[in-house]
């Protein structure tokens, strides 16, 4: 299951951590977070989601090596470039650098209504309202399309 | 290249195929023994158990234990035992950060439960110390106040740079639970 699924712990790896090695080390913290969840996993929901709920919690809790906070900028740090060796289109990596700069909610919200989740999945995944949703959405898609253009 | 917008980024995010780990990979990185950060913690954790036991054991002969008040050496052990439970609850907790069905219900467990675990661990931390203060400052036979005050204000110190420690460890989580939960108030 987390082999035909892993596009998605990449993902939230790429957007949540900015280098390679913050990158494997998140992967690794996601997977093994889904298999101690895997017991508990009824099939009411889509695995999809369920994965992304435990890898996004993950992302956003996991004890991290360097205590360094984040920080979030308002324009897309040159020098930052998110991996060596998997390519990434010039388009994906922009993709990911904008990303990069939203907040850990922010970046929840809006990877799940990337990946065409509706205002009611997203909603349950993350315990907010779907008014809210729709509302976080928008001011999410202003920022980034200041941040892209 | 042309700007891109929203719907490109969500052509982008679906198009995203960066996961290449093969069934093999997958089964070396399950394996607890090889997470990086546990393993940190673990060795951090294992090796203070060790050190603080065969403390407990050779203190006795090691530092006169039995020429010290029975206070001193009670306070001791029940500090150090403490600070092992302690730390031993800390490394469970910082093994399972999804706690809840949501993601804002999860991330407020967490912090609570880190919370606590950060009030734990200052105070196991300020308990040992000062049991080992008072344990070595029944020796004291000069300026006993005056080495008792510069020890104790360096114990201070140390749980204090402790307490930084910890706020800069829970802080994204602290912000982001903080995010979800005034998400509906904001709506």
């Amino acid at each position: 299951m987390i082999e035909e699924h892993q596009n998605i712990i990449y993902k939230i790896c790429h957007i949540y951590r900015d280098t390679k090695e913050d990158q494997e080390d998140l992967f690794q913290d996601i997977v093994l977070q889904l298999l101690k969840a895997y017991p508990g996993f009824r099939n009411e929901s889509k695995v999809s989601s369920w994965m992304y709920r435990i890898a996004l919690n993950t992302a956003i809790a996991a004890f991290r090596k360097n205590k360094v906070p984040l920080d979030f900028k308002a324009t897309i740090p040159e020098a930052l470039h998110p991996i060596d060796s998997e390519p990434v289109s010039e388009n994906q990596d922009k993709m990911f650098r904008a990303l990069r700069t939203l907040s850990p909610t922010e970046k929840a919200v809006i990877a799940l209504y990337l990946e065409d989740l509706s205002y009611g999945e997203i909603a349950e995944i993350t315990g907010i309202s779907e008014n809210y949703v729709g509302v976080k959405i928008n001011r999410i898609k202003t920022k980034l399309r200041k941040i892209l253009n | 290249m042309k700007p891109m917008d929203i719907d490109d980024l969500k052509s982008n995010w679906k198009h995203a195929e960066i996961g290449n780990k093969d069934r093999n990979e997958l089964a070396a990185i399950t394996n607890i023994q090889n997470h990086p950060q546990l393993k940190s913690i673990r060795v951090k954790l294992v090796l203070e158990v060790v050190l603080l036991i065969i403390f407990l054991a050779t203190y006795n002969n090691m530092f006169d234990g039995a020429d010290k008040p029975l206070w001193a050496n009670i306070t001791l052990f029940a500090a150090v035992l403490c600070y092992i439970l302690t730390d031993v609850i800390g490394y469970l907790t910082l093994k399972n950060p999804v706690q809840g069905d949501n993601l804002k219900s999860s991330l407020h467990l967490f912090y609570q439960k880190l919370n606590r675990i950060r009030l734990f661990s200052l105070v196991s931390s300020f308990l040992f110390g000062l049991a080992v203060l008072l344990f070595f400052a029944t020796a004291f036979t000069e300026y006993r106040y005056i080495k008792f005050t510069v020890l104790f204000i360096i114990l201070l110190i140390m749980i204090y740079l402790l307490h930084r420690n910890w706020t800069a460890r829970t802080k994204q989580i602290k912000t982001a639970s903080m995010e979800f939960k005034g998400a509906d108030d904001d709506a």
